[in-house]
């Protein structure tokens, strides 16, 4: 039992962060239809760059090893918004380069330009930060916290707590503001919304920038239960965006639902037969596939013939 | 009249692939008129509102809008310029409430919170049912309905010229009706307005000057009593000879 | 290259290929040779799959190691032999194709990339966490290789035996890809619904392109665990997935291309081998880069320099006048006047809009029907739904005896209705001639071995199918460009070619989506005499059409719509006075016409309701 609720706490944190990862895919793709099949390189980026800031903030340079108390919150709060900015700016970077230039040619050819821009973007990292796993200890220190019984580490918290609160903002934004209408105008159509006064090309490059922001958090608030290394993105990524497949790539809530639904496949089945996850998730898609191609909360979008 | 024209269009050529979908459109519309451009489907009728919107690009010619060449503008800047169009087919955004449609249409401006409520009570003023239906998702509404926001939705942007792609299109015969009240209360009110239509009676008896659009071409223009009594335009719709 | 000139090519590379390994023993030298063999294989079939069937795949890695470790299991625990071994990897991974093909029934584009990818992942985590199978990364020791004559392979005999392999690829994959199946899948790849509305099926295609592309894969893992005599879990990565994309994307989608992409990368990884970063950073820059400047491969940059060099090499054979006019299968079958297609209370929804509202009709043989009503209407609905495209809510359509609601557009198709589309879905990239002949693609008898291996009951036919289609096109007047891009064509002429691949399945009822749509005046005439020569071969016309000059001419019967209902049918005559068809297409005449522009606006919307 108590072995349950601790894979329900794990399973969260790490849905948390799929489904964060889910709504950057989402929110590319409800723009311009297409996502970056680079994501995990940026997010990986992002965390290494963030963990250097950690470094450098605590006087370590930049290939030291960090004690927990070389750790602040304040220090990771400062790093994490590098790597937010930084990632932003590399999402704008990817949209002209990569994105931009395919749009409405046939055969895909966004897909390969983003994985290329991630792989560069994966070597230059590898260049200068190395292959090896970097160790980074959780601002909130290691001390588990008993929930019934469960040890929970108060990273884990931290990651349900952030990943919740950032998608509640976005959501709010989303469905509030006046800019988050004027991007779901663009998501519906891109004459309509013109028509309005918006500028569609600056709405596109944001959801570029946001989605590649959303990368970066995460990243950075996994690394201290996972590590960081330049090789960490490719399974986040993956899963992410077959949280976002379950959910419903084009509904927000589906991707986050889709994102904290695999997270807990994955930590239970783990907890059962850890060498089966990545199968069950893999499964788990193929099921859903087959019952509801769009996704729990997609809506099926007609072709035009 | 003032001498320039609200808006002018000069040997307007626009290209889809190895489709010319206009072949040298010249068109003027001036301040307070009501101008309608009828033709059949696949004239080249919403690709011209188009190209005056900024959605497609000109292979060639000009688009002049108060004496500025507007030909390479971007479509947002040119609502804030003072065109408004109100798209074939409504386009309104479905998952998004009636009230948040109408503040879409004033995205643009600057205007004051008192103002825009102000603008939003002149709607109703014209679309009554539009304030019974201020919280309910667009998507829920019927055509005519839709239709009726997607023109409060373009006049909310306070345009200098509005542009009425197909108002008709696909709605019960009643509904046209109320629809075409609602163009000549627009009339009254002194906007400008370019309709195009497919009903050509109903668009000329609005209309002060019309155009007649096909295949590219602009095959007749001129008042709009004078073409409705033309008997070449019951032929083009109807191929009766 | 084409046929002679072809023959001396594979004659001089499999003579360079028997001579190569007596002209240098450096093992590192044979391996490289090895290497591009082996990557060619793998890149010859996933380019059936990308470059022609459009499927992108990220996850061929698994499919590498699904041979890989067949072979390596079979012969190290079981004992096998291992030429057998050998075989039974690609039959392996041929069946762990149609598994990773099972998903492209149900998405498209990106998501289907994604689960490839996953495959792959999971491929990946199973061979290196299952330990007591895989081995992990220590790996499987002692994988038997192939021998000759009682001796094992080595260097030499490998280059040879990927080199036998390699040439025997490339004939069945050229002679495929020449044939009906080639055509399907760049079918499938440009316009699916335009494939299915001539009889291909195209989620076997897929499936098919799926296991040709996973069997030379599978080989390519088999050849790469025997000719190391071992395997680990590190062989199989992301990284090779991404490397075999990009030997097909780099080299282009002729078939030449792959060979091109696995010289020029296998050569550049063993040069780089020392430098990973520089390696890896490379492949990024020209996954994201080729794109640019190569959009159509190494392979199609050199096709467009030498036709700019050359331009002489790339004029097209003349096809030899048809003889004889082209006749319709099976005419006589059906009388005329008779009953083809009777459709009862066909209802479609989407939300409140109701496009198609318990429409009935019963269209004859022999008679050329019209479907009318202004924009709107619901008349490319109601056609999607009699092609199979769109399934109706509820209603009924027995179509030439046959219930065809619920069947699939390619099982309708089959049954004898053709038809073109509003928005023409050509096949743009191919030739007018070939465009027909994928219509014909159901007429040809010939099975996938028979293309595969290039026999000459395959030949035979393709023959009869160029001789064919270019009656169709003599009947249309299009003779003169079998050999040209379909999609460079004028417009008018591009609905024309549509028209003859619709003519070419050898339909029974054609149904015709506003043909004349972007015709001038005078192709629109011409078009009056073509839809008359057409049903004058004995083939029942559907037509949707705005032009009434069109339809007034030629029409036996017309059908009116509007809002989605039938608001009349009957002569052309009849409809032209019909006041309900008048009142839909101009508007009710306003009862004082000349009082609009004076009378006082409608106070009220409620009040102008009252009109009517």
């Amino acid at each position: 039992m108590v072995a349950i609720l601790q894979a329900v706490f794990s399973g969260l944190a790490l849905g948390g962060i799929y489904a964060l990862v889910a709504l950057g895919f989402n929110i590319t793709h409800s723009t311009t239809k297409t996502l970056n099949f680079g994501q995990g390189e940026l997010l990986a980026a992002g965390t290494v760059i963030a963990v250097s800031g950690v470094m450098l903030l605590a006087g370590k340079g930049m290939h030291g090893t960090l004690d927990p108390q070389d750790v602040t919150l304040w220090r990771y709060a400062v790093s994490l918004l590098i790597s937010v900015v930084v990632l932003g700016l590399l999402g704008v970077l990817l949209y002209y380069t990569a994105v931009r230039p395919f749009i409405g040619l046939g055969g895909l050819s966004w897909v390969m330009s983003t994985l290329g821009f991630g792989i560069i973007i994966q070597n230059t990292a590898l260049a200068i930060w190395g292959p090896s796993a970097m160790v980074i200890p959780s601002p909130l220190g290691d001390n588990v916290i008993r929930i019934g019984g469960a040890g929970v580490l108060p990273q884990e918290i931290l990651v349900v707590a952030a990943s919740v609160v950032v998608m509640l903002c976005l959501d709010t934004v989303m469905r509030k503001t006046k800019i988050g209408k004027a991007v779901r105008a663009v998501a519906h159509n891109k004459n309509a919304a013109t028509l309005m006064g918006i500028n569609v090309p600056a709405v596109v490059v944001l959801a570029f920038a946001i989605s590649s922001s959303l990368a970066g958090l995460a990243g950075l608030l996994i690394a201290p239960i996972t590590t960081a290394s330049v090789f960490m993105g490719l399974s986040i990524a993956l899963k992410a965006f077959s949280a976002a497949i379950v959910g419903g790539l084009n509904n927000a809530r589906g991707c986050m639902l889709g994102g904290f639904l695999l997270g807990l496949v994955e930590s239970m089945v783990g907890l059962w037969h850890a060498e089966l996850r990545e199968i069950s998730i893999f499964m788990l898609i193929i099921l859903v596939l087959v019952l509801k191609p769009e996704g729990l909360l997609g809506t099926r979008v007609a072709e035009k013939v | 009249m003032a001498d320039i024209p609200t808006l002018r269009i000069e040997a307007l050529q626009v290209r889809y692939g190895a489709v010319e979908a206009l072949k040298g459109v010249s068109i003027e519309v001036h301040a307070g008129e009501v101008v309608t451009m009828i033709g059949g489907n696949g004239a080249g009728k919403s690709t011209l509102m188009k190209a005056i919107s900024g959605l497609e690009g000109a292979a060639a010619g000009r688009v002049m809008f108060e004496g500025r060449d507007i030909t390479r503008m971007p479509g947002h800047q040119r609502v804030a310029l003072g065109i408004a169009q109100c798209p074939e087919g409504r386009q309104i955004f479905p998952d998004q409430t009636v009230r948040d449609n109408l503040m879409l249409g004033a995205y643009h401006r600057a205007a004051s919170a008192a103002q825009i409520a102000a603008d939003l009570e002149a709607q109703f003023a014209v679309f009554p049912l539009l304030r019974e239906r201020l919280h309910q998702s667009a998507g829920t509404m019927s055509g005519g309905e839709q239709q009726m926001l997607a023109i409060a939705r373009a006049l909310m942007s306070r345009p200098k010229l509005l542009l009425l792609d197909e108002p008709s299109l696909g709605l019960a015969p009643l509904m046209v009706k109320d629809i075409f009240g609602v163009i000549r209360q627009l009339k009254q009110r002194g906007i400008t307005l370019l309709l195009v239509e497919q009903m050509a009676n109903q668009a000329l008896a609005v209309a002060d000057r019309g155009y007649v659009l096909e295949t590219g071409n602009i095959i007749m223009q001129g008042g709009a009593r004078e073409l409705r009594r033309d008997p070449r335009i019951r032929a083009a719709y109807l191929g009766e000879h | 290259m084409k046929g002679r000139a072809h023959l001396l090519g594979v004659a001089v590379v499999a003579l360079a290929i028997a001579a190569a390994p007596f002209v240098t023993g450096n093992g590192f030298y044979l391996k490289v040779l090895f290497l591009i063999g082996v990557n060619y294989l793998a890149a010859a079939g996933l380019n059936v799959l990308v470059g022609h069937t459009g499927q992108k795949s990220l996850g061929h890695a698994g499919l590498f190691a699904v041979g890989a470790y067949t072979t390596a299991l079979l012969t190290t625990r079981l004992g096998w032999n291992p030429w057998l071994a050998f075989v039974a990897a690609g039959v392996m991974a041929g069946l762990f194709g149609v598994l990773i093909a099972l998903p492209a029934l149900r998405v498209k584009g990106p998501a289907l990339a994604m689960v490839t990818i996953g495959f792959g992942i999971v491929v990946e985590k199973v061979v290196s966490e299952w330990q007591d199978v895989f081995a992990g990364q220590q790996g499987i020791y002692g994988v038997l290789s192939p021998s000759w004559g009682g001796r094992a392979f080595g260097d030499r005999e490998w280059v040879w035996f990927v080199g036998v392999l390699g040439l025997a690829t490339h004939l069945m994959i050229r002679s495929l890809l020449r044939g009906k199946y080639g055509r399907a899948f760049m079918a499938v790849n440009t316009a699916e619904v335009a494939a299915e509305s001539v009889g291909i099926g195209v989620y076997r295609s897929k499936v098919l392109a799926f296991v040709i592309s996973a069997v030379t894969c599978g080989l390519a893992g088999a050849l790469i665990a025997q000719q190391n005599q071992y395997i680990s879990s590190d062989f199989i990565t992301f990284n090779l997935s991404i490397f075999f994309l990009l030997i097909v994307l780099f080299g282009g989608s002729s078939v030449y291309g792959p060979l091109l992409g696995a010289i020029v990368l296998t050569l550049l990884d063993a040069f780089l081998a020392r430098w990973p970063h520089v390696q890896h950073f490379t492949y990024g820059a020209l996954l994201l880069f080729a794109l640019y400047a190569m959009p159509n491969g190494l392979a199609g940059w050199i096709a467009g320099l030498s036709r700019r060099l050359f331009p002489a090499l790339a004029k097209p054979a003349a096809v030899p006048p048809p003889d004889g006019a082209w006749r319709l299968r099976g005419a006589e079958i059906l009388a005329a006047e008779r009953p083809l297609l009777a459709a009862r209370g066909l209802f479609k929804a989407y939300g409140g809009v109701v496009p198609t509202n318990n429409v009935d009709m019963e269209l004859k043989t022999g008679h050329i029907h019209s479907l009318i009503g202004p924009n709107g209407a619901g008349k490319t609905t109601l056609l999607n739904i009699l092609s199979g495209i769109v399934p109706p809510d509820r209603g009924s359509i027995e179509f030439n005896g046959t219930d065809i609601v619920g069947l699939a557009p390619n099982r309708i198709a089959r049954l004898g209705l053709g038809r073109t589309f509003q928005n023409l879905k050509l096949f743009a990239d191919m030739t007018v001639l070939d465009n027909v002949q994928v219509g014909l693609h159901r007429q040809m008898a010939t099975g996938f071995l028979s293309a595969l291996l290039g026999l000459p009951a395959a030949a035979r036919a393709e023959r009869h199918a160029a001789a064919e289609a270019a009656q169709i096109l003599d009947f249309l007047g299009l003779g003169d460009k079998a050999h040209e891009r379909a999609g460079s064509l004028p417009y008018g002429l591009q609905r024309r070619v549509e028209l003859a691949r619709a003519l070419a399945t050898h339909p029974r009822l054609l149904l015709l989506d506003e043909p004349a749509a972007g015709l001038n005046p005078q192709e629109t005439r011409e078009l009056v005499d073509v839809i008359a020569k057409i049903r004058d071969l004995g083939i029942t016309v559907l037509l949707i059409e705005h032009h009434m000059d069109l339809v007034m001419a030629i029409s036996d019967h017309v059908i009116v719509l509007d809002y989605g209902e039938k608001i009349a049918e009957g002569r052309p005559a009849e409809i032209q006075r019909d006041p309900r068809v008048i009142a839909a297409y101009l508007g009710a005449d306003d009862p004082d016409p000349d009082a609009g522009d004076t009378r006082a606006p409608d106070a009220h919307i409620a009040s102008a309701t009252t009109h009517g």
